[in-house]
């Protein structure tokens, strides 16, 4: 009796688990990996790509970029990455019917970027475009979200000369975005935006353009909570990192002070960014105090009489940069605060309510109103610490 | 078809009717009938003659010793009849006949002329110191022995099974007229290896002899390491027909108080007609036979058995095998190499560390290649993703059938290259890696990565220390790849549970297998864990063996 229980429960652990199991099993081969999405407006409808809709309008061009599996072998002067597309209202909708020109399944684990034309952000907000790709579960946190003022397309039909398979390629211009001033992408990818957009603060994405057959990111876009108002170019995007402590190392030029025409570079290696709220008797006012360390990085003009090896000068240039620095600030400030009056990711509306609880409660309605006239204080303090020169 | 309608040809039976088929099954019938007759009446004879062979004697002796030496002589030929390797050598001895039985071959023939029958026969010399009282020393064996024989190890048998006993290991039996009982005289010389190097455990600094097949041999080579009185050794006789000597040997004052009655208990429970390995035994005395985990530590070391014996622990050493066991035996000491003691302790530790590394990635590798590739390969990062997507493209077949392919091939291989002659192997080694390597990856059976998965694996298994543990990682694989096709890495994950459990909950005499890796209470002992401190550290003897004294170094350390 025993043994016929013992039997029956291996039985029907057996059952249990031969029903239930492998219901979500295909192989890695089996899977087309969607690498990068653009998403368009749809201005030319094909007959074959697209579907009958009951209701609304061929609004959107949803384009993915799929990866070629060669086995191993190299291909010669191809692409690694080929181009489907559909037209629809639907995100979802469009990315099923797109099966039928698929023979595997289509499968977005493995997204890398998003681009979106600035055409559709005209007439539509970010967030109805991004929640099919919140909600999705395949959807990963960092897909990197793109906002181009041409068409998306192109840029994921780009085959990167490096070989790199087009999305990957997408994804890592950003990758080093902690050296370079001119890229906005430290909170900025998908996950981020989501999270921004449900708490209302203001998005900034990085700007991408291909022009010829060159790819480059630079500059942002700059949404007010989720309406695309326009771009920022790269020196207001320099501005705000340094603001905000965002990057790890950048290089700033200043106008030589003792032969004027000839720039004179500052690599940051090291920087130490405070932005603090302050309230004094129901006025809120913010500083931001900033202290570099970094090189002399270049020097053009004569060296004999930019003479790094004389501490007096170095005094000058470290004054010199802490300027340049302060007035690329305030240019942010200018822009972005003044005349968009964008919290750009809600920085400072974070920073208040961390500080000072109390004071936000009371203003966090009024904020977009309040902070256009939130003055900032910037104290910049420069210190040079190698000069790469001897005598 | 038609049929052929032939006159001339009808069947043999027809014509002769002694050769119908019928008529040879009722003669077989008959011949059958006969032969079963005979065997019962054969059977009943035997008994008679059994019946009338049969002596006085006690029910447990097969026969009784007499005083008449012809008697015994009848008696003992009857119970070694048919055993042509048995020799009776009749002589003289003081005037009394005397008889010498021993195995041939068994027995030193030089040793016994030389120290027992020419001092015998020359008792009835002119020059015998001993002629005036010659009657007083052949009255019992016992002053046979003090005064005449010059063997080194004799002892008086009243008892005819302990006789028979003493003939069958090897000993000589001396009998003479008018005494009823005999002399075992212990002269045993065989033939058996040498001691050699060991084989299987083989280590790179330190001792390198092993055990041979030889009982006194094994136990002599654990004795001479250490001249401590403390250490016994138990012999017991296990097997009805071999009778197979068994050695329990323990530190008296070491030794977990209980540990080596239970032991002798569980020896003293075996039922078995013969032990050929040290093996059947372990299958005995385990706790749980029905686990893939090797539940008793098995070497050929002799400074593997000390160093256990000092920590407290059993060893049996059983006659004809030279794999020793070693009891209790937990998933620390399967993991250990003597070798491990050899090297600086930071490297040995290191190396402890990868074994048990090791150990994970023999059991769960490939379980986990084959979860991840085709159940969650977002789990992956992209640029690895595409090369194995790339790899996979031409495979025509699941990763599941792909791995358990590969699987079996590994084992063939391991098999055939353990049971090929040594001179065949090297052709099935370059076999196999023509075939694994290259062939059956180009003809796009099986990519790439899988063979570097399960060259790991195998590679990983190959490293522990204790084989029968490389065969319980080998054989646990299967199940966590059926598991891992089925469920995915939640598969792989109930595995790992369940292979955990399992090893938490087996004992070992007592002792919990993997338990001691987490128990807070043997903090001491994982100084001699996972990893490995400098000699001066290790002062405690592990507290998981329960030994009595456990202080390794000190002054109370006798």
């Amino acid at each position: 009796m025993a043994k016929k229980k013992w039997i029956a429960c291996v039985l029907i652990l057996f059952v249990c688990i031969m029903i239930s199991g492998c219901w979500d099993m295909r192989e890695l081969q089996d899977r087309n990996f969607v690498l990068a999405v653009a998403i368009d407006k749809a201005d030319d409808v094909k007959e074959v790509e697209t579907f009958v809709q009951p209701h609304g309008s061929k609004r959107y061009r949803v384009s993915l970029q799929i990866l070629k599996l060669a086995a191993g072998a190299e291909q010669k002067d191809e692409s690694r990455t080929f181009i489907k597309s559909n037209t629809g209202e639907s995100m979802f909708e469009m990315i099923r019917d797109m099966l039928g020109q698929s023979s595997k399944s289509l499968w977005f684990e493995h997204l890398q970027v998003l681009i979106i034309s600035d055409a559709v952000l005209k007439e539509v907000d970010l967030g109805e475009i991004l929640d099919f790709f919140k909600r999705d579960s395949e959807m990963r946190s960092r897909i990197k979200v793109y906002v181009t003022s041409g068409k998306a397309r192109p840029i994921i039909e780009f085959s990167p000369p490096s070989k790199e398979p087009g999305g990957v390629f997408l994804a890592n211009l950003s990758r080093l975005h902690l050296k370079n001033l001119h890229v906005t992408a430290s909170r900025t990818d998908l996950g981020y935006t989501v999270q921004h957009l449900d708490n209302k603060s203001d998005v900034i994405l990085p700007r991408i353009e291909m022009v010829d057959k060159v790819v480059k990111l630079g500059g942002s876009a700059v949404f007010k909570k989720d309406r695309f108002i326009g771009y920022v170019d790269e020196y207001a995007v320099a501005g705000s990192k340094m603001m905000l402590g965002t990057e790890k190392s950048a290089v700033v030029t200043i106008d030589s002070p003792k032969t004027p025409g000839h720039q004179i570079v500052f690599e940051l290696f090291r920087h130490d960014t405070t932005l603090t709220p302050h309230v004094e008797n129901g006025s809120i006012y913010f500083t931001d105090d900033i202290t570099m360390y970094g090189n002399i990085g270049e020097i053009q003009g004569d060296i004999n009489v930019n003479d790094a090896m004389d501490p007096e000068y170095l005094r000058i240039l470290e004054v010199a940069f802490a300027e340049e620095i302060k007035r690329n600030i305030y240019y942010t400030e200018k822009v972005l605060k003044k005349e968009m009056k964008v919290d750009a990711v809600g920085r400072f509306a974070s920073k208040l309510k961390a500080h000072e609880p109390e004071t936000w409660e009371q203003v966090k309605d009024q904020w977009d109103e309040l902070y256009p006239t939130i003055p900032l204080y910037v104290s910049v303090n420069v210190t040079i610490r190698n000069i790469g020169s001897h005598k | 078809m038609k049929r052929l309608k032939c006159s001339k040809i009808r069947k043999l039976s027809a014509d002769r009717p002694e050769a119908s088929v019928q008529l040879a099954k009722k003669e077989l019938n008959k011949l059958q009938q006969m032969t079963s007759q005979s065997i019962s009446v054969s059977d009943e004879i035997e008994q008679i003659v059994a019946d009338l062979r049969r002596v006085a004697a006690p029910s447990s002796e097969p026969f009784v010793f007499t005083k008449k030496l012809k008697e015994n002589r009848e008696l003992l030929g009857a119970i070694f009849k048919d055993c042509g390797d048995i020799e009776f050598r009749n002589f003289d001895a003081g005037g009394k006949k005397a008889l010498i039985v021993y195995l041939e071959g068994m027995a030193d023939t030089s040793n016994l002329e030389r120290n027992v029958i020419k001092p015998l026969m020359s008792q009835t010399g002119p020059d015998n110191p001993n002629t005036g009282n010659l009657a007083e020393i052949f009255a019992t064996m016992k002053s046979i022995s003090e005064h005449i024989l010059g063997a080194s190890s004799v002892s008086v048998l009243t008892k005819a099974s302990a006789a028979i006993d003493a003939v069958m290991t090897g000993n000589a039996l001396l009998l003479m007229d008018g005494l009823s009982e005999g002399l075992s005289i212990s002269a045993v010389k065989y033939v058996k290896r040498d001691i050699g190097e060991a084989n299987n455990e083989h280590i790179l600094r330190g001792p390198n002899e092993a055990f041979n097949e030889g009982l006194p041999d094994n136990i002599v080579l654990v004795r001479r390491r250490s001249r401590d009185t403390n250490l016994k050794v138990q012999i017991l006789k296990i097997g009805e027909r071999t009778k197979t000597s068994v050695a329990v040997l323990y530190v008296a004052n070491l030794v977990k108080p209980g540990l080596v009655q239970e032991v002798e208990r569980r020896l003293g429970l075996i039922k078995t007609d013969k032990i050929l390995a040290s093996a059947k035994i372990e299958e005995f005395i385990v706790d749980h036979p029905w686990s893939p985990f090797p539940q008793l530590q098995t070497t050929e070391r002799p400074d593997k058995v000390l160093a256990a014996l000092y920590e407290g622990r059993v060893g049996i050493i059983v006659d004809g095998t030279p794999a020793t066991l070693l009891v209790p035996c937990t998933y620390n000491v399967m993991m250990q190499s003597p070798d491990d003691y050899t090297i600086q302790p930071v490297i040995s530790s290191l190396i402890r560390l990868t074994r048990n590394a090791a150990a994970f990635i023999a059991i769960y590798l490939p379980a986990i290649y084959v979860s991840v590739v085709s159940y969650h390969p977002g789990m992956l990062p992209t640029t690895m993703a595409i090369s194995i997507a790339e790899l996979r493209a031409r495979t025509p077949f699941p990763s599941f059938l792909e791995a358990f392919m590969m699987e079996v091939l590994l084992e063939v291989f391991q098999e055939a290259i353990v049971r090929l002659p040594l001179r065949l192997s090297g052709a099935a080694t370059m076999l196999g890696a023509f075939v694994v390597g290259t062939t059956v990856v180009q003809a796009g059976l099986i990519n790439p990565l899988l063979v570097v998965v399960v060259a790991i694996t195998a590679i990983s298994s190959y490293s522990m220390p204790s084989y029968p543990f490389n065969l319980a990682l080998r054989w646990l694989r299967i199940p966590m790849l059926m598991l891992a096709s089925i469920l995915g890495l939640y598969g792989v994950i109930i595995g790992i549970l369940a292979v955990t459990i399992h090893a938490c909950s087996l004992r070992s005499f007592g002792e919990s297998y993997i338990g001691g890796l987490f128990d807070i209470d043997l903090l001491s002992d994982w100084k001699d864990g996972i990893v490995r401190l400098p000699a001066k550290l290790l002062k405690e003897r592990p507290k998981e063996f329960g030994a009595k004294d456990l202080t390794r170094i000190g002054e109370e350390d006798g």
